[in-house]
């Protein structure tokens, strides 16, 4: 019975350990695996840093453990004597200052191609202005063929909620916000920025799978906050000009006159 | 320390009142100066705020298990409240439960029972002086708490009985600035800034007292580097809440004045928000998130410090032996308060400021891991080689170890940058931040309360409750909390009424469902400690000056202390951690007031290794 | 003490710095406070050097750098006062200091009167935070509401509700009769106020079509004259004996980021006067003693004292700051 609490301290650190090794398996775990290279990157960074504190904490449960376990049967009369050790505390201070310096040092190029405007890749394309609003994403796309203009044009094309990429292509979006802050967050991809009211933050990501990823919303904007669902599709080039087309035939019909051929399908279903 | 030398005959109080004037029930229990009495209103205090706070947070966990659920017996309990939703918690209410629930924790619990409960009730025993530099400011203190409370109180029922604040605890303009933004918040929100304001100057009451009279009011002999950890942390508190708190009242200011008066600061110009018309203006929004953030990093420390300083009392006078590298540990205090001011931006890594900043930001972050590391390692290094003896205060000190380390790890994920894009505003925040809160300060507090509780009232609390307490209180903990980091690394974000509308968190019901049992049985938990602090009083076993067998000056005096707190003016002879010395014969421990051996040099505890 | 050790032995009696309680802790509070201050500075140098423009000229923001001046030399000498009134404590010439302090006391009054003047100035060309229009379109809409808002204010005074009737008149629904009720009077006075109604009701309504329609400019020419329109609209109201009274409509007068100027304005200026106003409240306190001031204020007086010269130390920070420093390049 005596030794039940040193053992209750040094078994829960083991169920953690143990929760993290089966956790991805029943799902617990990243949505999916990151489909864009700056993603992939981050989460290696993930998983360094989780060897590292794992070790850390495992490490530090050990030592705390076994201190405990010793000290309940300790005998002697007296407990150590010990004030501390000169040695010890540079050796403690100099070993983690080593590893976080690491840290600090290895991750700044993620950090920096992220968001550092000329780190960044050199073929942007930019796709689209994305502007939150109070609980939707709204999306303005250049005509087809044009490029984006930092104003709206008359011919630009206008979705709500639904953001179509180019797949394996570095794209640029300008985000804004017309009233409260939101963030962009796209789990899959592992991109997140916040929208800032009042100005235009450009995000760049690159998704390196075709599918639709989920948009989500991830900066408390109101009691809405938690349905400000969107969706991200990453698309051949191809299909990409075609879906502007599409919504540039759709926006230009004026009900009478016969759309154009690719917007026919959605003339019918009205 | 050269500033710092004795000096004669300057103290406002002279030691060792000879006649004790009568003083009414009112003024010894109520409108009491007496720091103690002061002390342990704060905590009966925090203790009830606690149980209100942690009401709303099972609101919380109660939507997310089961969403858009009637709530059980509230609904019923309150009658029409919530008719109009069918008993269900609406999504604006889901916002309003969080915000007060942060509110509530930070403001009217953690910072209140550290510094107002424990600084309170300590310092002055601690340092050996008979109260205060300034009773009547210290009485302020206390009750400018109300207010707040009632301003907080407020803000549920200026707008109909289930309105709150619903921005978050943080409060970003321009949601908070604009009144439509937040419909269901209208004029609550003023009112949480007033109450926050309220809190705030109380902090700052205490905290000119208490520099003061650490400063000041020590009893003979005691140097600053014989000085426990206790009054090292709480005076390194005090300096942090004076500096770092009026630059959040100001912010506050700032906001209510453009709440209320068109004064134009956070919100830029030309947004359509709801109804509103288009605002005019071109303040910036992340001025607030600066200001905010320059208070509330170095407010998380506030939260922490002084429950550092007491573990390392108690941890010694636990398992018997000194504290490991009592400078190191004042150092590092130090330390973490100082790289504290300058790390506020690792909370708006995703905020859209300058990359550059990031990267410093990203740097000092990752260096206040340092003294943590320091901090911890010292922790192990007291319990190593000692004589442990598994009793509540014990284990909620270890407890305090363990949940700190884990926390701490876990910040330094979202330290790093690139991680925390892809972690800021999802559950792995949320685990953190109760990891340090609750894990770490909180069962230090726990552990703080069995231990002085003697001090207090005379009388020992049940060991037996204490420990069953823990064991719920600890496996109520682990099981809410450490799932919460699965659940931020599968993406899923803060402040969502109903996750799972998003296909990809579908699944995480359950182990949501799982969080909320947990928290439901550490809630359970909280009774226990209510009725063994209760009970005790009645019922506990009668103390004497020093139940421990600790070093510090507080146990020289008697249990409880009467108003002036020591029967022979305590006078200190060495550091307070001399425990198993080879000086002390037949018995462990050599209290600081123990003029029998060696009053010179020997057994200082700042002296470092042997 | 029943267990002293050797006399030589013994601990000195207190611990501490060798000032009293009080002092240190008034040295504490200031420290507070100059990180209050810091916030108020802070976000006033962050909200101009991020705005891409900022209203420095003084004919626009009605900053008065001469009453700003004089101001600084009153709390500089007031500060020297406070010196001269703590030494007299300390030579216990207490009716000397008295003196002193009363006229300390005169000069915060000094003060805060040259401080509202300043206040008044600005309150008078509504440079007030949240009225600013920042563009020509919102200082016409505004110049809308401002002649909406006084043509009403002149129809509730000349045109009374009907007592007969419980529902109340909205402004519009009483203009409704305004030709017959001209035609109707026979108080000469009450007719030509009734005529400057009715051209106010119609200047008004100019202007809101003008707004509707975007034809109505603000300025005319390239030299940014006011469209001559609009002036003499404005001054006829202004001198016309009858309209003036309810005419409340300011010189329409878009300024860029003045809402944002005026907010820090007040901010800074306004918590200044508070602490001011605190600071004439503690030397209150030894002036009411009178004759009976003695040695024991002396404390007093010192804390006070810092207390003055802090909220001095922060004005001589407020007024280059507010009054004179421009950041050149972020002019526009
Ligand atoms: C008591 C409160 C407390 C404490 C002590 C801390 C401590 C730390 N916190 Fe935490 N934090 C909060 C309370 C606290 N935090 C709160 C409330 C929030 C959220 C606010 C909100 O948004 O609502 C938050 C959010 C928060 C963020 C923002 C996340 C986001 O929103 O995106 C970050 C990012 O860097 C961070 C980092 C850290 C770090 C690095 C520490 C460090 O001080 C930790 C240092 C400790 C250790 C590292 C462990 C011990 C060390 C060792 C065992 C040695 C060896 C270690 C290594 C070699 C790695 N915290
Ligand atoms: C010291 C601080 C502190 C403490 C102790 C706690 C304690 C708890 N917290 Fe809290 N929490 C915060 C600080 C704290 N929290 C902060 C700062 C936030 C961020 C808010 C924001 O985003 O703005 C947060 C957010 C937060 C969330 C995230 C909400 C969201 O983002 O959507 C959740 C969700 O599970 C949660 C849960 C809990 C639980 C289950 C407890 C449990 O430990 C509580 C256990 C219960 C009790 C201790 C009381 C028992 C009482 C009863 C059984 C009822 C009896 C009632 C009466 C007598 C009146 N908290
Ligand atoms: Cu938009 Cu949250
Ligand atoms: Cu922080």
């Amino acid at each position: 019975m005596n030794k039940f609490w040193p053992f209750f301290f040094m078994f829960w650190p083991f169920v953690a350990v143990v929760l993290f090794f089966i956790a991805p398996s029943m799902g617990w775990w990243f949505p999916s695996e990151a489909f864009s290279p700056l993603g992939v990157q981050i989460d290696n960074l993930f998983y360094l840093i989780l060897v590292i504190v794992s070790v850390t904490f495992v490490g530090t449960h050990i030592g705390l453990g076994y201190a405990l376990w010793k000290g309940v049967d300790n005998k002697a009369e007296k407990g150590w004597f010990s004030h501390g050790s000169h040695s010890l505390e540079v050796l403690w201070s100099i070993a983690p200052a080593g590893i976080l310096m690491f840290i600090s040092l290895y991750q700044l190029d993620v950090w920096r191609t992220y968001r550092v405007k000329s780190a960044y890749p050199k073929d942007l394309y930019g796709v689209a202005e994305v502007t939150a609003r109070q609980f939707e994403w709204r999306i303005r796309y250049p005509a087809p063929g044009k490029k984006l203009q930092p104003t709206p044009q008359p011919d630009d094309l206008y979705t709500v909620n639904d953001l179509h990429v180019p797949v394996n292509q570095p794209v640029l979006i300008r985000l804004r916000s017309m009233d409260v802050q939101h963030s962009f967050f796209v789990p899959a991809l592992r991109v997140k920025q916040d929208a800032v009211p009042g100005t235009v933050i450009p995000v760049w990501f690159e998704a390196s799978k075709e599918g639709g990823f989920d948009l989500t919303c991830a900066e408390l904007c109101g009691w809405g906050h938690y349905k400000m669902r969107g969706r991200v599709f990453a698309e051949r080039k191809t299909e990409f000009e075609k879906y502007l087309n599409t919504l540039k035939a759709e926006q230009g019909f004026d009900g009478v006159n016969k759309p154009s051929e690719s917007g026919a399908e959605i003339a019918k279903t009205e | 320390m050269s500033a710092v030398h004795p000096t004669v005959g300057l103290s406002d109080h002279g030691h060792g009142h000879a006649g004790h004037h009568e003083i009414g029930f009112v003024g010894k229990y109520i409108f009491s100066k007496d720091h103690k009495v002061i002390g342990i209103q704060f905590l009966i205090t925090t203790l009830l705020m606690l149980m209100v706070g942690g009401a709303l947070a099972l609101g919380v966990r109660f939507q997310l298990a089961w969403p858009w659920r009637a709530m059980p017996l509230v609904s019923q309990l309150t009658g029409g409240l919530f008719a109009a939703e069918g008993g269900q918690i609406s999504p604006e209410f889901y916002t309003m439960l969080f915000t007060m629930h942060a509110s509530v924790m930070i403001f009217l619990v953690i910072i209140p029972i550290l510094a107002g409960a424990f600084g309170n009730f300590l310092i002055p025993l601690m340092i050996g002086a008979d109260d205060m530099a300034f009773p009547t400011l210290n009485m302020l203190s206390y009750w400018f708490m109300w207010p707040a409370i009632a301003c907080f109180g407020m803000s549920f029922t200026v707008n109909g009985l289930n309105a709150a604040p619903a921005n978050g605890w943080t409060a970003y303009p321009v949601l908070s600035a604009v009144v439509q933004a937040a419909p269901g918040a209208g004029d609550a929100q003023t009112w949480w800034l007033f109450g926050l304001t309220l809190v705030g100057v109380s902090s700052m009451m205490g905290s000119v007292n208490y520099m003061t009279t650490i400063i000041n009011m020590r009893a003979p002999g005691m140097t600053l580097f014989r000085m426990p950890l206790t009054i090292w942390s709480m005076f390194i508190t005090a300096i942090l809440q004076a500096f770092a708190l009026p630059v959040l009242t100001a912010a506050g200011f700032m906001l209510v004045a453009e709440r209320t008066l068109g004064f134009k600061f956070f919100v830029p110009g030309n947004l359509l928000i709801n109804d509103a018309p288009a605002t005019v203006g071109g303040g910036q929004p992340l001025l607030w998130q600066h200001l905010f953030w320059f208070y509330s990093h170095p407010a998380v420390y506030i939260m922490l410090l002084p429950a550092m300083g007491m573990v390392s009392d108690m941890l010694a006078a636990q398992v018997r032996k000194p504290i490991f590298g009592y400078k190191p540990m004042v150092y590092s205090m130090a330390a973490i308060a100082g790289l504290g001011f300058i790390v506020w931006g690792h909370h708006m890594f995703t905020s859209g400021m300058n990359p550059a900043l990031g990267m410093t930001f990203m740097i000092s972050t990752m260096m206040i891991a340092l003294p943590s590391a320091v901090k911890v390692f010292n922790w192990i290094g007291t319990i190593w080689g000692g004589k442990v003896q598994f009793n509540t205060v014990t284990l909620n000190c270890v407890a305090f170890v363990s949940m700190f380390i884990v926390g701490g790890l876990s910040g330094i994920f979202m330290a790093a940058v690139p991680v925390d894009i892809y972690f800021h505003d999802t559950y792995f925040i949320v685990a953190h931040f109760h990891y340090v809160l609750f894990g770490a300060t909180l069962f230090g507090c726990f552990g703080a309360i069995q231990f002085w509780y003697p001090k207090m009232f005379g009388r020992m609390m049940s060991e037996r409750l204490g420990k069953l307490h823990f064991l719920l209180s600890f496996i109520g903990f682990n099981g809410t909390f450490f799932p919460m980091h699965l659940l931020g690394i599968a993406g899923f974000p803060r402040r969502y009424a109903d996750p799972y509308i998003h296909p990809y968190m579908e699944h995480l019901m359950p182990i949501n469902r799982f969080i909320t049992l947990c928290a439901i049985l550490m809630g359970i938990a909280q009774f226990i400690l209510l009725f063994n602090f209760a009970f005790s009083f009645f019922a506990g076993k009668k103390a004497g000056r020093n139940p421990w067998n600790a070093n510090g000056l507080e146990w020289s005096a008697p249990s409880p202390p009467g108003h002036g707190n020591f029967d022979v003016p305590p006078v200190c002879y060495r550091g307070p951690y001399e425990y198993s010395s080879p000086l002390s014969e037949g018995t462990d421990f050599l209290m600081q007031t123990d003029p029998l051996r060696h009053t010179g040099g020997v057994g200082n505890a700042g002296d470092g290794h042997h | 003490m029943s267990h002293s050790g050797t006399v030589a032995a013994q601990p000195p009696v207190k611990m501490g710095l060798a000032i009293p309680n009080s002092k240190l802790c008034m040295w504490l509070f200031l420290g507070t406070e100059i990180m209050f201050f810091t916030a108020f500075i802070g976000t006033y140098l962050v909200l101009r050097l991020g705005s891409p423009g900022w209203p420095s000229d003084v004919a626009d923001t009605h900053i008065n750098v001469r009453a700003g001046g004089v101001n600084t030399f009153v709390l500089i000498f007031s500060s020297y006062l406070v010196v001269l009134a703590h030494e007299s404590m300390l030579k216990h010439q207490f009716q000397k200091a008295w003196k002193l302090m009363c006229a300390v006391l005169f000069f915060g009054v000094v003060f805060l009167g040259i401080k509202s003047m300043e206040y008044k100035g600005k309150f008078d060309h509504d440079i007030v935070p949240g009225h600013i229009a920042e563009n020509d379109a919102q200082a016409l809409q505004k110049l809308v509401n401002e002649f909406s808002k006084s043509r009403d204010a002149m129809t509730n005074a000349l045109i009374t509700d009907d007592p007969k009737s419980e529902k109340k008149l909205s402004p519009a629904q009483k203009l409704v009769g305004l030709p017959q009720l001209i035609s109707s009077e026979s108080d000469t006075t009450k007719k030509d106020a009734l005529k400057a109604l009715g051209e106010l009701r119609d200047a008004t309504a100019q202007l809101k079509e003008g707004v509707r329609k975007d034809t109505l400019v603000l300025h005319t020419g390239t030299d940014h004259e006011v469209n001559p329109d609009i002036t003499t609209k404005l001054e006829k109201f202004r001198t016309n004996e009858h309209t003036a009274r309810y005419f409340t409509a300011h010189d329409p007068h878009p300024m860029v980021y003045g809402n944002v100027f005026a907010s820090v304005y007040f901010l800074m200026t306004g918590f200044h006067a508070i602490h001011v106003i605190v600071g004439m409240i503690l030397w209150i306190f030894p002036i009411l003693r009178g004759a009976k001031l003695d040695a024991s204020y002396t404390d007093w007086v010192e804390n006070s004292g810092l207390y003055w010269h802090f909220v001095d130390l922060v004005w001589i920070f407020l007024f280059p700051l507010i009054y004179i420093v421009e950041f050149g390049s972020h002019a526009v």
